[in-house]
């Protein structure tokens, strides 16, 4: 009759003693090991933070030069041809959430699809500006290698990452064809 | 797949093994340690699959530094660390907002349907469920012994925030009609 009774509060003392008594080790479902050893060769070893500060540096600039490249009116008259991607719900999606790759996988893919609709000049300097930003995540992950608690270069990372989504979401979104109810 | 806990000697050299590149010896410390980091990662984030990349990442982060590690701490805390840093990190990281239906449904099957009224629910799932401010420190202090000064280096917080953010998080479960533990995985 579990219905009928109303909400009962736990004892802290009892509260205390379960927290206690919970198990410290908790087994993956999967042997990891696998995952890992591939990750783990060859070994890297590297002097990153230089070519991380001016990578980091240059993405910013980037993207400076991405936005204002997506202003100019050139690519409108071809975006009839563009199919848009229906989105059916929205919602957040965290890093280390397979929905997270999934949905990074698929903004990815719409904005490789609207790229191609770019005129060549325009194309060609959002790849160069995508290929600096690529460099400088690159050099973060290394620099992480050698101090993988490092604040800073998480905080880095992080800028970086959201730098090359908010270079795909404006060229998706500038791009995008009049179709209602569509939107990133 | 259990821990295969190493003695102090022998983790040392272990230890050593690996920061020269030694493979074999750094599995050694993966089934040694990887229960303890995967326990403290999905206590953390609260599903199991990204746990499981949070250990992954943890120990792969771990292989890259431990050429920079003097063994002045415990390889263990050492390791703590880097699978707080880990979650800390990923939390902080870029999140998209673009999910379709069905990914939005794998999101939310893993912890939902808490208890409501009278029925109990799980420990380990009010844990879940708590505040991430709260859970973190609950976790850190009242799971696996931290000290409110190393909980509040460890998460970038005061020791004061992290005082409060235990009472809180005891607060709420006390609040809570816990039944008994549902986990069958612990050990």
């Amino acid at each position: 009759m579990n219905e009928l009774t109303p909400p009962q509060a736990t004892p802290p003392d009892e509260l205390k003693a379960r927290l206690r008594a919970l198990a410290r080790v908790i087994q993956p479902p999967h042997d990891l090991w696998p995952r890992i050893e591939g990750a783990i060769r060859p070994r890297r070893t590297s002097r990153w933070p230089l070519a991380l500060a001016a990578g980091v540096v240059v993405a910013g600039v980037a993207i400076m030069v991405a936005w204002k490249t997506l202003q100019a009116p050139a690519t409108a008259p071809r975006l009839a041809t563009v199919r848009a991607q229906p989105v059916t719900a929205v919602s957040f999606a965290l890093p280390q959430q397979a929905s997270y790759r999934k949905a990074r996988a698929q903004l990815e893919q719409l904005f490789r699809q609207r790229l191609t609709l770019l005129q060549p000049a325009t194309r060609a300097r959002i790849e160069t500006n995508l290929k600096i930003i690529d460099q400088a995540d690159d050099d973060i992950r290394r620099a992480l290698e050698a101090d993988p608690a490092s604040p800073l270069l998480l905080q880095q990372l992080q800028s970086t990452q959201q730098q090359e989504l908010d270079l795909y979401t404006d060229v998706v979104r500038n791009t995008e064809p009049a179709l209602g109810g569509s939107s990133l | 797949m259990s821990d295969e806990p190493l003695e102090a000697e022998e983790e040392g050299r272990a230890v050593e093994r690996a920061r020269r590149g030694d493979t074999r010896a750094f599995e050694r410390l993966y089934r040694a340690h990887a229960g303890w980091v995967y326990g403290l990662c999905l206590r953390l984030i609260g599903e199991h699959g990204s746990a499981e990349d949070c250990t992954q990442d943890t120990f792969v982060a771990a292989w890259r530094a431990l050429p920079r590690f003097e063994q002045r701490s415990r390889f263990a805390t050492w390791l703590h660390r880097i699978a707080v840093n880990t979650v800390l990190g990923q939390r902080r990281a870029p999140r998209l907002q673009l999910v379709s239906t069905e990914t939005h449904a794998e999101e939310v099957s893993g912890l939902a349907h808490p208890g409501d009224g009278g029925i109990p629910i799980d420990l380990e799932r009010a844990i879940a469920r708590l505040p991430p401010g709260a859970r973190d420190v609950l976790v850190l202090v009242g799971l696996y012994g931290y000290s409110h000064d190393e909980a509040a280096e460890a998460l970038g917080i005061a020791v004061g925030t992290s005082k409060a953010q235990l009472h809180r998080a005891r607060a709420l479960l006390s609040a809570q009609h816990l039944g008994p533990e549902l986990s069958a995985q612990t050990s």
